[in-house]
This record gives structure tokens, sequence and C-alpha cells, in this order.
């Protein structure tokens, strides 16, 4: 059986669980070396791409909406160029791009933009809890739509938000 | 003790950060509009051009004014930075930021550097996030690219644009507390 581990501070045992959480923590906390880091970004960015997809499967289907895939070349300091996917949503004569910019940013660790012919939509790779820019202190990290400045703020992205953002950049309006 | 030698006159001309947007939106909804068929000169403006080349050019304008927004938006932090330098040195307040300003000022004057003498002492003594102040000396390098003409590829770390230097304005202002020609 495990000795319980005893909190210095108050001299009451603590649980083995706590303290083995305390340890993931701070193993999450540390920081990935450059090459981790692209593979998570590029992980997270499928996923991504797999939730759009999912929000346009009856339209895919029913040959409303086509996809394609092609290779963007990214480059940032740390990781130096590398390749990622980016997505062309086609829609009538109209072409939307979904375009990864990258891993490194201010205040996020992924953003893709989806940009239509009228417009342009950021989804930016957030703490799970942060509801704008300067919130935001879970170790987790989700998917937001962003609204544009000024005050932005982010939501979570669901398949009415996804479909009103591609009507925001196609026609201008959602 | 030593005195202000130096002194400048503030303008007042420094634009916040709801300016620069309300400015950004304005000439991005404009182009939009001239490069769209309801423009009233649309036919005499793209004569001979296909639709490609009429988004291609939309799109470059969009950049530029993108970059030109994003440029001023670092120039309305360093407004900030350096006009809340000079208030603390002239109001001789006696918080720990000012007092390491006053010292600076004593030393070096009104020419000090941004980078390396007023974030610095924002790092020691205004209890300001590391993190934040690394992503202000990364953009800082942007903005120095961009006003010296942008003829080197630059070492940057990141991509920076329009939004992503928004994002960065509205952290820092919420952040670090500046304060105004009202000594607040």
């Amino acid at each position: 059986m495990p000795t319980p581990v005893v909190c210095i501070k108050s001299g009451v045992a603590m649980s083995n669980r706590k303290f083995e959480q305390f340890l993931e923590t701070q193993q999450r906390l540390l920081p990935m070396d450059a090459s981790e880091r692209r593979t998570w970004w590029l992980e997270r960015l499928e996923e991504f791409y797999a939730l759009i997809e999912s929000f346009l499967t009856d339209y895919i289907h029913s040959q409303k909406i086509s996809i394609t895939r092609m290779k963007l070349q990214i480059n940032e300091e740390l990781t130096g160029p590398y390749d990622a996917t980016a997505l062309t949503v086609h829609v009538g004569a109209n072409e939307v791009n979904l375009r990864p910019i990258g891993t490194y940013l201010i205040g996020a660790r992924g953003r893709v933009d989806l940009v239509g012919p009228v417009g342009k939509v950021h989804f930016v790779l957030v703490e799970k809890d942060a509801k704008s820019p300067t919130d935001g202190t879970s170790l987790s990290w989700e998917w937001k739509i962003s609204t544009r400045p000024p005050k932005i703020k982010y939501f979570d992205v669901n398949r009415e938000i996804f479909l009103d953002a591609l009507m925001e950049v196609v026609n201008g309006e959602s | 003790m030593a005195k202000v030698k130096e002194h400048i006159a503030l303008s007042g001309n420094n634009q916040d950060i709801d300016e620069i947007v309300a400015h950004f939106d304005d000439v991005s909804n404009s182009l939009k509009l001239f490069f769209s068929p309801t423009a009233p000169n649309f036919r005499e403006r793209f004569k001979g051009y296909q639709s490609p080349e009429i988004n291609a050019e939309l799109n470059l304008r969009l950049s530029e004014t993108d970059t030109a927004s994003g440029f001023t938006l670092l120039a309305s932090l360093e407004a900030s930075f350096r006009t809340d330098y000079y208030l603390r040195v002239n109001m001789k307040r006696k918080d720990l930021l000012s007092q390491a300003f006053f010292a600076l000022y004593q030393s070096k004057g009104l020419r000090v550097s941004l980078e390396e003498d007023i974030l610095e002492q924002w790092k020691v003594y205004g209890k300001a996030n590391n993190q934040l102040i690394g992503e202000l000396r990364g953009a800082f390098k942007f903005r120095h690219w961009l006003a010296h003409g942008r003829y080197w590829i630059p070492k940057l770390g990141q991509k920076y644009d329009y939004y992503s230097l928004y994002v960065l304005a509205e952290r820092v202002l919420t952040t670090f507390a500046f304060i105004d020609d009202k000594g607040k």
C-alpha cells in the first residue's frame, strides 16, 4: 500500500490521487519543444477539420457542397517550414478557404482563418474556459470562434455557428 | 532631488485602439464596395479584368490595409508606454515602477528604448507577465521591419497581422496599469 503524502503546511494527509493530479499538471506545464508543438498543432488541426466536415456531411452527401484538401507551407521561426493541410469548401460558384495560420501566436496555440470572397472569420485554439483574449486558465485547449475587434469574444464552435460564419464570408451576412 | 529638465508637449493625437478598429473596418468595407459591381465607376476601373483578377487585386489591398492597421496598433501601444513613462517621471509617484523610471530618466532622459528600458522596468517593477513582455518585444520587431521598408526577410518567430496585434493590444491595455494625464 502506498505511503500517504502529508501536506507540510497543514500536517493533514493528502490523497495520493491528489498528488498524482498535481504531478500531471506539472508535466503538462512543461514547455513542448518545437517538434512536439508542431505535431500537437497538426493533430489539433485535423480534429478541427473533422469537426467542420461533420457539420457539412449532409450537404456533401447531397452534393451541394464539396471539400478539397491541399498542402500549404507554414514557416514559423521555431519550427522551420512545414506542410499543413488547408481545406477549400466549394459552395456554388464560390470557394471558401480554411487556411491554417500557425501555432506560435499571440494569445492562442493555433489559428485557422475562414476566408471567403467578402470576409474572413477567425477560429482560434485557446484555453477551454477562455471567453476573451484576456482570460482563460485551463490547461486544456479547445477550438473557438472569435468575434472581430473591438472587444473580441470567443464562442464554442457548433454547427449553427459555423454555417453562419460560412454565409458571412460568402454573402457578407449571416 | 533631481528635477525633470526635459518636457514634451503631449499632443493628444495618439489614437486609441477603438479608433484604429473603426478606421480598419471602414477602409476594408470601402474597398470591398469599390471592387464590387455596385461601385459607381466599377466598369471603367476594371475594364478588361477577369473576375479572379479583381479578387486578387482586392485581396492585395485588404492585405495592405491589414498590415498598415497592425502597424498603427503597435504605434498606439508605444505611445501608451511612452506617455506613461513621461507622466510617471513628471508626477514623481512613490510606487516602485515610477521610482525606477525616474532613475532611468536621470541617466537617459526621454531618449529611452521601449524594448530595452521601459519594458525591462515593467518586467521588474510592474509585475507584468513575462510572456506578455516577450510577445510585445516580438511584435515590435515586426513593427521595426515594417517601419524600415520590409526589404529583408525578418526572423519574427510567428505570424503577425491586424487580428493578432489587436489581441496583443487588448491584453496589454487590460494588463498594464498605465496612468493618464490625470494621474489615474
